[in-house]
């Protein structure tokens, strides 16, 4: 009986959660949208869809482990741009393609380190560290290029065009790994517990015996592996980069994670709500392509629905709330 | 004779959830009177204050305020009939002028709403004049000033606004001999206006130099009242202590061990100076003293929370100052803190989190299987009431979440512990439970600190207790060998 009621319960949880609450949104609409336009159900659809994700979701994967822990990283989008102009550039050079990921991936993890290595000396949120240092990065970029887009040439097309066994592309067995492995992090590891300690209560953690500045570090190291990796991707798949490029992801990389259901002030949350979050960003673009729509309606769609996402959790918070006292 | 009396207090009690803070008290505040509030920590002096300031709404008892009943009193309705409050933190704006701050939020405007700077100046400068504060002007940065001087201005500020009662909260804690002097002074002829003064302070020779009439508050009752002339500061010490046995918890004593834990030459920039002391394995060190006495310091310093500018801590003669608490959670030293909300609990995370986040230190892969074995274990042994090792820490009671950052301190085995005020805010049955945790590791011959602002509990607590005055520790007594007046007496620097 007891077992019983446990396990009602636990499904209740399952089904009240923001990362379920999502999923049948992301089928009504998909199905609303598939009733209206039958394109939109197809391979072709979902392939492009899916592919326009990968780069989101690794930046929304990162951005989830920092917004838990209490911190922003709106420098991201700066990144990529930077990352793709330098390993262009190198590419175009003739260097290996893997030295050059490597090194993309470095240089991302070396930008994430400085913006929390620069929050932590100065005891400064890393909102606006990272609203500073994002113009360093534009900067460099600028100059690294000349301000002249550059173009590959068909170099580099292996990462997006590659498919395991002929069917399976790669792009998304990566993009599934970098989910799984944040998941992995935040359930399974100490540096998972970390995030959610210094997001919840830094001291508490810092009594508790954390070493809270290496923490932190840690957390921006992820969030840059994910970054430089996005970076990889998206300049398999464009082919091209300008210092521009990915400019305007960080913010709709927060949206996502905000969508998912992970608390903006820290504590709270988790990846699977962000995958979601991130094919909902993702689908919601398509569809209103296809389904006719005038496509400057397409932000204010996306603000309603992180207002949407906002409201939910609100309620939810207030019902639990309500349930415990 | 009766537009004399400024303020009326007539049977006024306050409870806070079911916890009895302050019952009947009943007291007049006349023209020009000292009125000075004593007790011990937690006696109910800040609660009466803010009761008077309309702050907090007493549960039963009327107050009268010059002479007139009111309803239901905001604060700002307070101020307005003319009584201030000026509390301990001070509540001024650094980067403001002194008179800019005395006009704060009632500006001198001229007719198209541009502040007259010039003309508060003035004014200020006559306000300060007429108290003889001379060394004030209104056009400094209150940055400026002395902790001491920006009281004054408070005080000022409070005259300004035309009050006719002033409650001053515990004003020279932060104040030098020379600095207390001069407001000592201040609020002597403010008196002698014909202004009402409420004055509290931990410092007995003050409330003698200053007050016409004492009201001597214990556990939220008042034991008495008594005007200064007529009295001796062994009397009052007599009224804010002596209870019956039932506040004491009766602990059982064991053999000491044979290992020393000593702490040497502990201080800071400011408030605790060079402190040392040795414990015996097996003992239950306390430390009492007043609000403000170091205590706090002196142990977050101990554990490597805080930086120090000297000490160190040796066990068998082996050195193991901790630099910060992660290292001293490596050698055995672990801290209970006082604020359980600000550094204790991971307040939005799971029962569970909060005990296992100090074991979870030793691996970077967390076996989720073991570690809820190893939680349920623990919820068991700490007896601890909880829907489920998956519940939100923050909704169980105060004395389970207690518990819970107990369970994480003896999670591992560890030599030292330090209780730091570890039953604030614990209801009664847990506090018994919570003691049979502490004594259980001074059996297990560990080395056990404890402070508390509980008499009683620390008097029934301890083997031996520090007692703590204004930085220093001034004394080591034994707790078979004292009584609470002693320790009283200690406390407030009367040898």
């Amino acid at each position: 009986m007891e077992e019983h009621k446990k396990a009602k319960s636990k499904v209740l949880k399952v089904l009240t959660s923001q990362p379920f609450i999502l999923f049948v949104f992301i089928i009504v609409v998909a199905v609303v949208t598939n009733s209206i336009n039958s394109k939109f159900l197809t391979w072709g659809t979902i392939n492009s869809i899916l592919g326009q994700a990968a780069g989101l979701g690794l930046v929304s994967a990162g951005a989830t482990v920092l917004v838990i822990s209490g911190h922003f990283d709106i420098s991201t989008g700066r990144m990529i741009g930077l990352a793709m102009c330098a390993m262009a550039i190198m590419l175009n050079s003739g260097m290996h393609p893997v030295l050059v990921s490597v090194l993309g991936i470095l240089l991302c993890v070396a930008c994430s380190v400085f913006n929390g290595a620069v929050s932590i000396a100065f005891q400064a949120p890393s909102f606006v560290v990272t609203l500073a240092t994002q113009n360093i990065y534009y900067s460099i970029a600028l100059l690294l290029t000349n301000g002249y887009m550059q173009t590959l040439y068909g170099k580099y097309r292996t990462l997006s065009s590659f498919k395991i066994f002929g069917v399976f592309p790669l792009i998304y067995l990566i993009l599934i790994l970098g989910f799984v492995s944040i998941h992995v992090i935040l359930k399974h590891t100490r540096t998972g517990r970390h995030v959610y300690a210094i997001g919840t209560n830094e001291r508490a953690a810092f009594i508790s015996g954390v070493n809270i500045k290496l923490s932190k570090l840690k957390f921006f190291v992820i969030s840059g592996v994910l970054v430089g990796i996005a970076s990889m991707l998206m300049l398999s798949r464009i082919s091209a980069a300008q210092a521009t490029t990915g400019y305007g992801m960080e913010t709709e990389a927060i949206g996502a994670v905000v969508i998912g259901g992970s608390s903006i002030n820290g504590g709270k949350g988790g990846v699977v709500g962000t995958f979601m979050g991130v094919i909902l960003l993702s689908m919601m673009s398509t569809a209103i392509n296809m389904l006719h729509i005038n496509t400057f309606y397409e932000y204010m769609v996306y603000g309603i629905v992180i207002l949407l996402a906002l409201a939910t959790t609100a309620v939810r918070s207030y019902t639990v709330g309500k349930r415990n006292g | 004779m009766a537009m004399d009396k400024l303020l009326e207090l007539k049977n006024i009690s306050k409870s806070y959830s079911g916890v009895e803070v302050l019952r009947d008290i009943t007291i007049d505040l006349a023209k020009g009177e000292v009125l000075c509030f004593v007790g011990e920590n937690g006696a109910g002096k800040s609660t009466l204050i803010k009761i008077i300031s309309g702050a907090v709404y007493p549960d039963g008892g009327t107050i009268r305020y010059f002479g007139k009943e009111y309803g239901k009193l905001h604060p700002k309705n307070v101020i307005d009939l003319g009584v201030a409050t000026i509390y301990q933190e001070i509540d001024l704006v650094d980067n403001l002028t002194v008179a800019e701050n005395i006009f704060l939020g009632a500006e001198l405007k001229n007719r198209i709403g541009i502040i007259q700077a010039r003309e508060q100046e003035r004014q200020a400068d006559e306000l300060l004049e007429k108290l003889q504060l001379n060394d004030i002007s209104g056009k400094t940065l209150l940055a400026n000033l002395s902790t001491a001087q920006k009281q004054c201005v408070q005080i000022v500020k409070a005259l300004k606004n035309e009050a006719r009662v002033l409650i001053l909260d515990e004003p020279t804690a932060s104040l030098g001999d020379k600095e207390t002097k001069v407001l000592l002074e201040l609020v002597k002829k403010l008196a002698g206006q014909g202004m009402g003064i409420i004055y509290i302070s931990h410092f007995i020779d003050e409330l003698f130099a200053l007050g016409d009439t004492l009201l001597i508050l214990k556990d939220g009752r008042q034991t008495a009242v008594r005007k200064t002339e007529e009295t001796t500061p062994e009397q009052v010490i007599h009224d804010m202590i002596g209870r019956d046995a039932s506040s004491f918890y009766q602990r059982e004593y064991f053999q000491t061990g044979s290992r020393m834990l000593r702490a040497e030459h502990y201080a800071n920039r400011q408030t605790v100076h060079d402190v040392s002391f040795g414990m015996k394995s097996g003992e239950v060190f306390g430390l009492g003293g007043l609000v403000g006495a170091g205590r706090t310091e002196l142990v977050r310093m101990i554990y490597g929370a805080d930086p120090k500018l000297d000490g160190k801590l040796y066990l068998d003669g082996k050195e193991i100052t901790p630099v910060n608490p992660k290292d001293a959670i490596g050698k055995g030293i672990f801290m209970i803190s006082e604020d359980r909300k600000g550094e204790g609990l991971l307040t939005l995370r799971s029962v569970k989190e909060n005990i296992m986040i100090t074991h979870n230190e030793e691996k970077e892969w967390i076996h989720l299987g073991k570690e809820s074995r190893m939680t349920v274990q623990s919820i068991e042994n700490l007896g601890i009431k909880t829907p489920g090792q998956n519940a939100e820490v923050t909704s169980l009671s105060g004395g389970n979440q207690q518990k819970t950052i107990i369970a994480r301190c003896v999670m591992d085995p560890g030599e030292v512990y330090i209780f730091d005020e570890p039953t604030k805010g614990v209801d009664v049955g847990a506090k018994e439970e919570i003691y049979k945790h502490i004594l259980n590791l001074a059996k297990e011959d560990k080395f056990v600190i404890i402070i508390s602002s509980d008499m009683p509990e620390l008097l029934s607590m301890s083997d031996r207790i520090g007692v703590m005055c204004g930085g220093r520790l001034v004394d080591i007594v034994d707790v078979k060998e004292t009584t609470e007046a002693d320790l009283m007496r200690k406390y407030l620097g009367l040898s």
